[in-house]
């Protein structure tokens, strides 16, 4: 019944490079089409919403949507023969009509993997992805009322429920107070510096039984030159409008030395719980 | 009773629906829909082939909840039961016009496709097919203001008669976020009503300019809105046939209620029949003037030159 595995994170985090890392272990021919990485959805996605429930998600009001999230999720769950490995990007939050009630539905679910970037580095990769400043995106990190997708009481045909974020530390903190079902906590800067043990540890977690080697080509496959040479060639579905490209730098500690002195002292303000905790506080 | 034209069927209802025309009882009428208020069965007859949180259906029947709002049973392509549990008919309507309707179309053998129809003469259309939010709706009122009257929105059927693709429009409404309609010259807030109080998507009666007539359908446009430039582009047979299958209303009932090879004919025999072309945006609502223009001249004048 709980087969669902969710791959969690705030945005611009690495959640697609993990994503397309499990689509590259199981191509069978070496190659792997970032327009096709076969992944099970989005938590907030109105497709898999829409084709369970056999019903136009613009015909309901908020408070339908985040009750019926949850049927939709244990529908999935329970017919899934394998496990599901489902994108997320809300924090991990309650509904807005019981407290008590998580979005999420924990009966669903087995496990998560939840992917931490230094957030200096996400405020720059998160101004390429919505096509803002490097300011806009450095408040952004900082609010309470962060969300993507539809703003709940102003939507206008998007392809995305309202996502509610929060602070970057209310994010990751979120994530790692509140389940009860088992998270790997991974940090981005890791899946960079030392791939293979930590990519090797998160199947592990994950349950999923491959080689050494059949893990260093998976990495070899979803190097970021490799998918930014796709982007480039093919382009990327999930790639915003505002962006020109998705896959953006994907380096590491990079995104302080673009932001002024008050910037970087606004961000460490807000966000210093997690940061000091995941090892980004200097 | 109250007699309605839904997809070109003949629909006998106990109740009347607000904002569309009825008809005067005609004898040559064979087999019409009845549609009434009534208790819903709490299980269908035959055993569901699929098996859903709102939904149960098989071959000859389709059981659907919409919490709140009303029960719906619509059985053997001839009746359509509905249990409302909210007093705004609107409301209930919702689930009929997108659900119930489809259901008894494909009870009965029809296929209907997700597609705006705008008509670009006298006995011909074009038909805009995409998934729900990439535009139809609006890129067709767009087209309207460059002089193509609305044919359908949202959905038609499609039919293969002595050798010609025919569709027949839905019903007389039109659907749009308020969004859409705030940027075009014909649709103003005070004409529609809200699907449901308090959403910001409208709904607009079209009676006066709605065709009840088959028309012979002279291009399919899929429509994509993730591209980075405006353009359009013909398809192969083969890409027609898949964009056809991807946008089947309801695709996903094909297979539980049996009708897979019933579709493979119709969209082969289409592929052979019609042109195709996609038509490509980027995701960026201030494009659908210049978007409209440019089916107008790629796709609609260029049909005109050559048939014409």
């Amino acid at each position: 019944m709980n087969n669902i595995i969710w791959l969690a994170s705030y945005p611009k985090s690495g959640n697609t490079w993990f994503r397309s890392f499990l689509a590259a272990l199981k191509a069978s021919d070496s190659f792997l089409d970032i327009n096709n990485l076969n992944s099970d959805g989005l938590f907030s996605g109105k497709d898999k919403f829409e084709s369970v429930l056999e019903i136009d998600s613009d015909l309901l009001y908020f408070d339908e949507i985040q009750k019926y999230q949850s049927l939709v999720w244990n529908h999935i769950s329970s017919k899934a023969e394998q496990k599901q490995f489902v994108k997320i990007h809300d924090s991990f939050n309650f509904v807005s009509f019981d407290i008590k009630k998580s979005l999420i539905p924990e009966e669903a679910t087995y496990k998560a993997v939840y992917i931490v970037r230094n957030p200096f580095d996400v405020v720059s990769s998160l101004a390429n992805h919505i096509g803002s400043t490097v300011e806009f995106s450095a408040t952004f990190l900082n609010r309470s009322d962060a969300y993507f997708g539809e703003p709940f009481n102003k939507r206008k045909g998007g392809n995305q429920f309202y996502q509610h974020l929060g602070t970057w530390n209310e994010h990751v903190k979120s994530w790692l107070i509140h389940p009860s079902f088992p998270v790997l906590f991974i940090r981005y800067e890791d899946m960079k510096m030392n791939s293979f043990i930590t990519f090797k540890n998160a199947l592990e977690f994950i349950e999923l039984s491959y080689s050494d080697d059949q893990i260093k080509q998976a990495l070899d496959m979803t190097s970021f030159e490799k998918l930014r040479k796709q982007e480039e060639d093919n382009g990327f579905k999930e790639k915003s409008s505002k962006a020109k490209y998705f896959f953006n730098k994907g380096e590491i500690n990079y995104g302080e030395s673009l932001l002024s002195e008050v910037q970087i002292e606004s961000i460490k303000s807000v966000n210093e719980e997690m940061m000091r905790h995941f090892g980004y506080w200097q | 009773m109250y007699y309605y034209y839904f997809f070109g069927l003949c629909f006998k209802s106990s109740f009347e629906f607000p904002g569309i025309a009825s008809h005067n009882f005609n004898e040559s009428i064979q087999n019409p829909v009845n549609v009434f208020i009534g208790t819903t069965p709490d299980k269908l007859v035959n055993p569901p082939k699929v098996e859903k949180p709102f939904s149960s259906y098989n071959e000859s029947e389709l059981l659907y909840t919409f919490p709140d709002i009303a029960n719906y049973y619509i059985s053997n392509g001839n009746e359509i039961c509905i249990e409302p549990f909210s007093e705004n008919l609107n409301e209930v309507l919702q689930l009929f016009y997108s659900s119930a309707l489809a259901a008894i179309l494909i009870q009965r053998n029809l296929i209907p496709i997700h597609a705006s129809g705008v008509k670009i003469n006298k006995d011909k259309i074009i038909l805009l097919s995409a998934p729900s939010r990439v535009g139809k709706s609006t890129t067709a009122i767009f087209l309207e203001e460059l002089g193509y009257p609305i044919f359908s929105d949202d959905t038609v059927l499609l039919e293969i008669i002595n050798g010609k693709c025919f569709a027949t429009s839905s019903y007389p409404i039109l659907r749009l976020w308020e969004n859409s309609f705030e940027k075009s010259e014909n649709y103003e807030l005070n004409d529609g009503f809200p699907l449901r109080p308090g959403l910001s998507k409208f709904g607009f009666y079209f009676n006066e300019k709605f065709t009840f007539e088959k028309m012979e359908v002279a291009a399919f446009v899929f429509l994509n809105n993730r591209s980075d430039s405006l353009n359009t582009q013909p398809l192969s047979a083969f890409d027609l046939i898949s964009n056809l299958v991807n946008n089947i209303y309801t695709q996903q009932w094909m297979e539980g209620m049996n009708k897979l090879s019933l579709q493979f004919l119709l969209v082969t025999s289409i592929s052979q029949k019609v042109p195709g072309y996609t038509a490509n945006r980027p995701k960026d609502q201030t494009t659908f003037k210049e978007f409209s223009a440019l089916i107008e001249k790629e796709i609609i004048v260029k049909y005109k030159t050559n048939c014409e």
